[in-house]
């Protein structure tokens, strides 16, 4: 049986199209993860 | 809820990019010679509508396309609708009567070109120019009409039955996703006569559904070219309504879509059908190890024969592309929702299917651009020649296809320009909905983030699609 990364030269262009995607995913969940940190820190201060 | 949604969305994501590896190259001809990779060109599309994103954030605050801006162009008279309705039959009994009595050759013969270029692939370019341009000269409609007409005349016949609401777009979704599958399931599907029969069966259908529902009712909702060719309509500047020729703004008609049921399948399907095409000719599909080659020996070791195996596993593997992008869909819809206000997902999913219309009409004219540009200019020949033997009506019957018309660098340049423009469109009228149904120009923002992950992984998908064709 051949591992996947034996073909990894077939089909990392693919990896490259997802980029962006992956990106902004990455972007919008740490700007999620922030402005829910800051939410929790704005009520316990209060 | 954003950490489910982000697993999710990479889940959707990995599954629509891990599938297809090459896309149609639907006649391309020559290498292309490409001053980058074209992966590359994924990534300037994305940042292009990054920018758009940010553009439209920043330059239009408040909804500019939810009120209707038509202005009367010009007045035409009720004969023109008579006659492009004569047109329309005279050329619906042409293609028809060629298929039943031509050669059986697909190349030869005229059907095939008509119906899988001409009018698949040429009539939504049009309709983006010039508005619903099928409505006019759609035979089955003229038909009705015609009909409908004499009757009252007669004063015979009696009061269609209301569309139920239920049935919504169905009728058209289920129609476009038939279509689909005997373009690219059906083992039969370049056969002049099978062809002919299967227009006149619809045709059928057609004149039952007016019949019993009323002509205007029935070609609004089910017909589903009508509907098909209509949608795209919606984003042109021209607009073709009660003997009357409209301007307004492109893109005016999409925020008026009334999003009845059967709206985001349809849509989804049009978009999925057109993914499922590039997908099913690439070699994740084909290989050896492919896809569809795997579903097809299960099927066979099953006890179907090869030809049944094969469209067995076609409609597998169209279905599945259908439901990856109905979910891609979902996934914004469910990113919206996110950002509260109470808005219900199917509240949503419905009121931003619109924004979907200019991406289903990128999709086309980027993977079928080469076919209609080479495969169409066969119109020239075939319209002397429409039986395939004896005749030369034009005297073009010694014309040839010119595959100069364009290389394949032009091809590859003018489907990415489609799918940036499309999706840009897309984000346009998603944005001006947005402004119009959260109470602040931030909320409206912030709501169409997911949107623009959507764009930008369908953007990607139609690329990656594309790309591997001439590799």
């Amino acid at each position: 049986m051949n591992l996947p990364i034996a073909h990894f030269g077939h089909w990392y262009v693919t990896l490259l199209y997802m980029g962006p995607v992956v990106i902004l995913v990455a972007a919008l969940s740490i700007q999620s993860w922030r402005d829910k940190r800051r939410k929790n820190r704005d009520d316990s201060s209060h | 809820m954003s950490r489910r949604l982000t697993a999710a969305g990479a889940t959707v994501l990995a599954a629509a990019l891990a599938l297809p590896a090459t896309a149609s190259a639907h006649g391309l001809v020559g290498k292309q010679d490409l001053p980058i990779p074209r992966w590359l060109f994924a990534w300037a599309a994305s940042i292009v509508l990054v920018i758009s994103f940010v553009g439209l954030a920043v330059l239009w605050p408040k909804p500019r396309l939810e009120q209707p801006r038509e202005r009367r162009a010009l007045r035409l008279p009720v004969q023109l609708e008579v006659l492009s309705g004569l047109i329309g039959i005279a050329i619906f009994v042409i293609v028809v009567y060629a298929g039943l009595a031509g050669v059986q050759t697909s190349t030869a013969n005229l059907t095939p070109t008509v119906v899988y270029v001409l009018f698949w692939v040429g009539i939504p370019v049009l309709s983006l120019a010039f508005g619903d341009v099928f409505r006019p000269f759609n035979p089955w409609l003229a038909i009705g009409r015609g009909t409908g007409w004499l009757v009252k005349r007669l004063g015979a016949g009696a009061d269609p039955i209301a569309y139920p609401a239920w049935l919504g777009r169905w009728p058209a979704a289920f129609a476009i996703l038939a279509f689909a599958w005997v373009e690219l399931a059906y083992t039969n599907k370049a056969d002049p006569s099978t062809l002919s029969i299967m227009i006149l069966a619809y045709a059928a259908m057609q004149i039952v559904g007016m019949s019993v529902y009323g002509t205007e009712a029935w070609s609004r909702y089910g017909d589903a070219f009508g509907v098909y060719f209509g949608l795209f309509a919606r984003l042109s500047p021209l607009h073709w309504e009660r003997g009357e020729l409209r301007r307004r703004p492109p893109l005016g008609g999409a925020p008026f879509l009334d999003p009845i049921p059967g709206t985001v399948p349809l849509l989804c399907t049009m978009i999925g059908t057109t993914s499922f095409d590039g997908f099913s000719q690439g070699p994740l599909w084909t290989g050896t190890n492919g896809l569809g080659i795997q579903l097809q020996h299960r099927f066979l070791d099953l006890g179907f024969n090869a030809e049944v195996a094969l469209e067995i596993a076609f409609t597998i593997g169209l279905i599945g592309v259908v439901l990856v992008i109905s979910s891609l869909y979902r996934l914004g819809v469910l990113g919206m929702r996110s950002v509260g206000e109470n808005h219900q997902a199917t509240e949503l999913g419905r009121r931003f299917v619109h924004s979907l219309i200019p991406i289903a009409l990128a999709y086309v004219i980027a993977h079928y651009c080469s076919l209609l540009l080479y495969q169409g200019q066969a119109i020239a020949y075939l319209a002397s020649v429409p039986l395939g033997h004896g005749s030369n009506i034009f005297g073009t019957a010694d014309r040839t296809i010119d595959y100069n018309v364009i290389n394949a660098n032009g091809v590859w340049y003018v489907q990415v320009v489609a799918l940036v423009i499309g999706h840009a469109s897309g984000l346009t009228l998603a944005h001006d909905r947005a402004l119009s149904m959260y109470r602040s120009a931030r909320a409206a923002t912030r709501s169409q983030y997911w949107m623009l992950v959507v764009m930008i992984g369908f953007t990607s998908l139609g690329l990656w699609l594309l790309s591997a064709a001439n590799s």
